[in-house]
Order: structure tokens, then C-alpha cells, then sequence
């Protein structure tokens, strides 16, 4: 009876030790929405043929929204940026062009210690995205 | 019986010696392996063709910068926020916070840096490496250590072979 009570004991002693123990290997290329579903979320189309100024533009709204740029790639059309408020968000913005006079843009945050997936967060930057886009089309200062 | 005792006495205390002579040794040997040496550094942890083996994957791709643009690409899709890149070397650098399991509770950094080479024929060779850096009380003495696991470097080829053919289809 001693070593039944023994055995449970060990058991689950070594169970919660196990949960403890997370693999941390397993997160690095976790993920909470497929590789599509995440980039429908995180991307939109503009309709513009200028790359460059496109980059500008992503520049120039993270600028915006108070982020400190960190990387601009011209050639690839990547853009990253931090903003360390409360909170730290770490954005990469990436360009490409879809054809021969559209562009996709693509956003991807990570808040914190935890990608974003939360469409919101997408909606807002591209809403501010858009206006830029607008507000350089038309050359408005 | 009493030089019994005495011969006995010297054989123990010659084997004390002889103890204390090993310990010694022993101890200026361990000396002299201190830890962390700067040529420790240069050594690596398995062969050079091993594990570029591992690390490295032949791909079908039109051009550079859509080999580049796809590396991006892939690596937003893990979550990886990409602190550096270049199309004429081909490479992409990317890194990633997360919680690093076990008691501590401190987060950790992972870093990966992607290199390709050239698009020759339509083909070119990709290689992965994964580095987990290790933080420290004394923020100058962090330490990176590589991540060598087959099956995390499947899943990231896996995940880029997947976002080619999406570059190829869309």
C-alpha cells in the first residue's frame, strides 16, 4: 500500500515538474494561425507601381504612429521598427509587387514575447498606410 | 612489533603522499583548464560539412530577389522580426523574443540569419542557423548558443518551400 502511495507520488511529482519544464524549442517556429490564414490578416494590396516610394511611405507612417525605424532595405522593400511604450512592439513591413501596377504590402507585429494575429492591430497600421498612400499620390504636405 | 607498527605507519603515510601528490595534480591540471578561453570560442561543435548538411537545402526559384523576398516572407510567417537583409549576398536576419521555459521566467532571443546563394539554372542553396541568446545578470557577458535540431530546420524548409510555391502561384 506504502509503495502504491509512493509510486502516485513520484508520478505526479515528476508530471509537474515536466509541465514546468516547456520545451522551449517547440515555440520558435510556433505558430496560432496557418501560414495563409496569417498572411490575409497581415497583408493588402495598393494600387501603385513605385516601390521606392511605397517604402517611403511605410516610413514615413511608422513615423506616424511614434515607432523608431531600425532597418530599411530599398532593394527587397523591407522596413522593420520598434516602439517601446508601455508596452514593446516590434513591427517588420515588407513590399512586393504584385504584377505590373499593384503592390502588396505585408505587416507583422510582435508585442511583447507573443506574435500579433489580432486583426485590429493590422486594420489601424493600414488605415494610416492608406491615408499616406493617399496623401503621396497626391503630393499633399 | 614495534617496528611492525612503524613500517606500517610509513607505508600509510607514504600512501597519504601519494594522495596528496594525485590531488595535487589534479587540481593544477583543472587548474590550468580554466574556462572560456578566447580560442574556445573558434571551436566548433560538430564538422563543418555535418552540419551544413543540416542546415542547408536546394531550392527552385526565378530570381534573387524573389528568393529574398520569399526568405522575408517566411520568416514574417514564424514571426520573426527581420533586423537585417541584403539581396546581393542573399542574406536575412531575423529575431524573436519568447519566454524560455523552465523555473527561471526570463524571455530569450532567438536569432536566425538565412543566407542563399546566387540563382544559378533556377536553383539556388539555402542555409539556416538558429541561435538562442542566453541573457545574463552582466548584460555584456550574454551567450549565444547555437540550436542544432533537424526537425526545427524542416519546418522552417518546410514553411519556405510552402511560401515559394505561393510566390509562384499568386
Amino acid at each position: 500500500m506504502k509503495l502504491i502511495k509512493l509510486l502516485i507520488f513520484v508520478s505526479l511529482a515528476s508530471g509537474i515538474l515536466t509541465a514546468c519544464q516547456t520545451d522551449s524549442r517547440q515555440q520558435i517556429l510556433s505558430t496560432d494561425q496557418s501560414q495563409v490564414s496569417l498572411r490575409s490578416i497581415q497583408t493588402r494590396m495598393f494600387d501603385t507601381s513605385d516601390q521606392s516610394l511605397t517604402v517611403r511611405t511605410i516610413i514615413a507612417t511608422l513615423q506616424d504612429l511614434g515607432f523608431t525605424i531600425d532597418k530599411v532595405d530599398n532593394d527587397i522593400g523591407v522596413v522593420s521598427a520598434t516602439k517601446a511604450g508601455s508596452s514593446l512592439l516590434k513591427l517588420t513591413v515588407s513590399s512586393r509587387k504584385r504584377g505590373p501596377d499593384q503592390i502588396s504590402v505585408r505587416a507583422s507585429a510582435q508585442h511583447n514575447i507573443s506574435s500579433v494575429s489580432d486583426p485590429k492591430l493590422y486594420q489601424q497600421f493600414f488605415e494610416a498606410l492608406s491615408k499616406a498612400m493617399f496623401l503621396e499620390a497626391h503630393q499633399v504636405n | 612489533m614495534i617496528s611492525l607498527i612503524g613500517t606500517a605507519a610509513s607505508k600509510m603515510q607514504f600512501r597519504n603522499m601519494r594522495l596528496l601528490v594525485i590531488i595535487l595534480t589534479a587540481a593544477s591540471l583543472s587548474a590550468c583548464q580554466s574556462t572560456g578561453t578566447a580560442s574556445d570560442a573558434l571551436l566548433a561543435p560538430q564538422s563543418a560539412v555535418q552540419s551544413r548538411q543540416i542546415e542547408s537545402r536546394a531550392f527552385e526559384v526565378q530570381n534573387d530577389k524573389i528568393l529574398v523576398q520569399t526568405i522575408v516572407a517566411t520568416l514574417q510567417d514564424f514571426g520573426f522580426k527581420i533586423t537585417e537583409s541584403n539581396i546581393s549576398t542573399g542574406m536575412v536576419s531575423g529575431s524573436k523574443s519568447q519566454a524560455s521555459g523552465g523555473f527561471y521566467g526570463y524571455n530569450t532571443d532567438i536569432r536566425v540569419t538565412v543566407t542563399s546563394t546566387t540563382v544559378k539554372d533556377g536553383r539556388s542553396s539555402v542555409r539556416t542557423t538558429f541561435q538562442k541568446i542566453l541573457p545574463s545578470y552582466d548584460p555584456r557577458l550574454f551567450r549565444t548558443v547555437p540550436i542544432n535540431d533537424d526537425t526545427l530546420y524542416q519546418k522552417f524548409y518546410n514553411g519556405l518551400e510552402k511560401a515559394l510555391f505561393l510566390s509562384r502561384n499568386t
